[in-house]
């Protein structure tokens, strides 16, 4: 019987706000579920509940056998006997301590000699040794989470909680980081749920990733899945889809459907029945590419480019080509095509790509998610507004 | 020279216990009010801070009401230990505890408020209990503001005139603190006897406030 966490509860955060989460992850192999959605969507509280810092109102949390929170049997179990490790996003280090006694902290339970060897073990295997004596204050952002990483690992805990780890230290010190923490959690075997709002380490770190907004998840999935293909308006928000228009099913024959934007035909591959003539419509940026000649099967236009913005490594687009699209090239071939704005180029969209996104509310005016299977209580009225303005 | 060495050993003895018993009790009481969130919180904190601005002979005046012979309490405790509360030194104690209360409190609460709760919340999930986080966490962190709440504390009840009296009755070698052997040796005009016990009241009091300002410049440095 594989062992999971399961959770299913409520919890009211002011007059505005409510949290609502179902989630199941398996608990005994292995496997970072990444929690992801913008600032104050409830990702982190969320992560609290189940390390037992915040007490939900409503529902249970059950970990395998174990049953952490039971409202209606009014049970809570303390953080320190769900035996967890957290993460905080920053500097949560005991600042009268040395690297070595923090790390070694929560393994009193331990005699001193094998302490000792637990801890020095630990420091080999992430690089720390050389930091041993040294107190918190003494070292760099990075090195201080990865000692919070060593404090809680080398208690070897049944679960791992990170709460943005990365979030606050430098971009190189970040994807150094990142690209380390896979290679020492699956030494562990310890299953991760991390929260980050950053799409990049979402897409990275996640073995299955849960999209959150507004207290509740509205979509789970594999990262490909979820990303190419972003189940509703709400998700392709988030998602930060950078093209999202209005236009309307002409025809649908088949698993091919035709989308008039405008003056504008779209072919989109679709899978399921469509249930409105008015959709919302999604590109990704990085899908669109330049036509090298005519290739059957595949959406051709032609783009005039309007603006366009340097970012990194990348240069964004803005074009017109009967509507506003964004789209992503190399600086590399940027400078190598020539382009500049008023030039026009002959781009290509696959079916595949041109997806069509519901909005959260089928026509029935019943909530619609995929990943999940009950029903979710009304919500806040920002929602109703948008019901309103997507009919 | 002459100093009423009965009345400071007695004045020392005062201080030393009400700083104790503050300590003990008042400690946690600080911590569980800097943790816990409940609506009648700033009333507990209000009574904390009553007798910064009551009268210390308002104050000195319900104890006795409460704890005389005349009340419930006092005569319970007389039918226990034998004597009436007030005019013993258990008397002007129980007294000094409660009119020092803000004295010792307060710089306690300052002291943990300062600590940052995920310190606190990261000992949870360390899998240390709430009592192993405050002496393992807590109090590493906050000693000196600990400290310093026992210094203010101490030099408060040696400055003590107004409930001491009131529970003590200026009785010599029992109650007869060194503020009141100054008001007594002023009332039979023996003003040399009082200069010399002012200075010592002076420099006690002084070196204390010394002491106390170090500690917290010490806290806040850490």
């Amino acid at each position: 019987m594989t062992r999971a966490l399961v959770a299913q509860f409520v919890k009211r955060l002011n007059s505005m706000m409510s949290l609502a989460i179902e989630l199941c992850v398996p608990a005994d192999r292995f496997k970072t579920t990444v929690l992801f959605g913008p600032s104050g969507c409830g990702k982190t509280m969320t992560l609290r509940c189940l390390a037992g810092l915040e007490r939900p109102d409503e529902g249970m949390i059950r970990h395998g056998d174990e049953v952490w929170f039971d409202a209606d049997r009014r049970r809570n179990q303390s953080p320190q006997t769900r035996d967890i490790g957290y993460l905080f996003q920053e500097d949560a280090l005991f600042p009268h301590l040395t690297v070595t006694a923090n790390i070694g902290f929560g393994l009193s339970r331990y005699p001193g000699r094998e302490r000792e060897y637990r801890v020095a073990h630990m420091m080999e295997l992430l690089g720390l040794t050389h930091l041993a004596k040294r107190y918190p204050r003494e070292i760099s952002g990075g090195e201080k989470q990865r000692v919070a990483l060593a404090r809680t690992l080398v208690r070897k805990p049944r679960l791992l909680l990170l709460d943005e780890p990365f979030s606050a230290v430098d971009a190189p010190t970040r994807d150094r980081l990142r690209a380390e923490l896979p290679d020492w959690l699956s030494a562990f075997s310890i299953p991760v749920i991390l929260v980050t709002h950053d799409r990049e380490e979402a897409v990275e770190m996640a073995d299955h990733l849960l999209v959150m907004h507004d207290g509740r998840i509205i979509c789970s999935g594999a990262p490909e899945d979820v990303f190419l293909r972003p189940t509703s308006l709400e998700v392709a928000r988030i998602l930060g889809v950078e093209t999202i228009v209005v236009g309307d099913v002409i025809e649908c024959r088949g698993n091919l459907a035709t989308l008039a934007i405008g003056p504008v035909r779209l072919h989109s591959s679709v899978s399921t029945s469509l249930t409105s003539r008015r959709v919302h419509i999604g590109i990704r940026a990085d899908s669109i590419v330049l036509a090298p000649g005519p290739v059957a099967g595949v959406n051709h236009l032609s783009a005039r480019i309007v603006r366009f913005h340097l970012e990194g490594a990348t240069v964004r687009i803005e074009a017109d080509c009967g509507f506003p699209l964004v789209a992503r090239l190399s600086v590399r071939e940027w400078r190598r095509l020539g382009l500049s704005v008023g030039s026009t180029l002959p781009i290509e969209i696959d079916p595949d790509d041109v997806c069509i996104l519901p909005s959260c509310v089928d026509e029935n005016g019943s909530r619609n998610r995929s990943g999940t299977s009950s029903e979710e209580p009304p919500k806040s009225g920002k929602e109703t507004t948008r019901r309103q303005v997507d009919q | 020279m002459t100093v009423d060495w009965s009345a400071a050993w007695l004045t020392f003895r005062l201080a030393f216990w009400t700083t104790a018993v503050l300590l003990v009790l008042g400690v946690p009481l600080a911590w569980w009010l800097v943790q816990a969130r409940f609506r009648g919180k700033s009333v507990i904190e209000g009574l904390i801070a009553l007798p910064l601005i009551l009268p210390p002979t308002v104050l000195g005046f319900y104890i006795l009401s409460a704890l005389g012979p005349n009340s419930v309490l006092g005569r319970q405790y007389q039918m226990i230990v034998g004597s009436p509360l007030p005019f013993t030194f258990a008397g002007i104690l129980v007294g000094s505890v409660l009119f020092n209360v803000p004295f010792a409190c307060r710089p306690f609460m300052a002291a943990f408020e300062g600590v940052d709760r995920r310190l606190i919340e990261a000992s949870w999930c360390l899998g240390v209990s709430r009592i192993g986080t405050f002496f393992r966490v807590v109090l590493p962190l906050t000693w000196p503001g600990i400290l310093a709440g026992m210094v203010l504390t101490f030099a408060h009840t040696v400055g003590e005139f107004g409930v001491v009296l009131m529970l003590g009755g200026n009785i010599p070698g029992r109650t007869r603190t060194l503020s009141i052997a100054v008001y007594d040796q002023v009332q039979a005009l023996d003003y040399e006897a009082a200069a010399r016990t002012s200075l010592v009241l002076v420099l006690i009091s002084f070196t204390a406030l010394w002491a106390a300002s170090r500690l917290q410049r010490w806290a806040v440095s850490a």
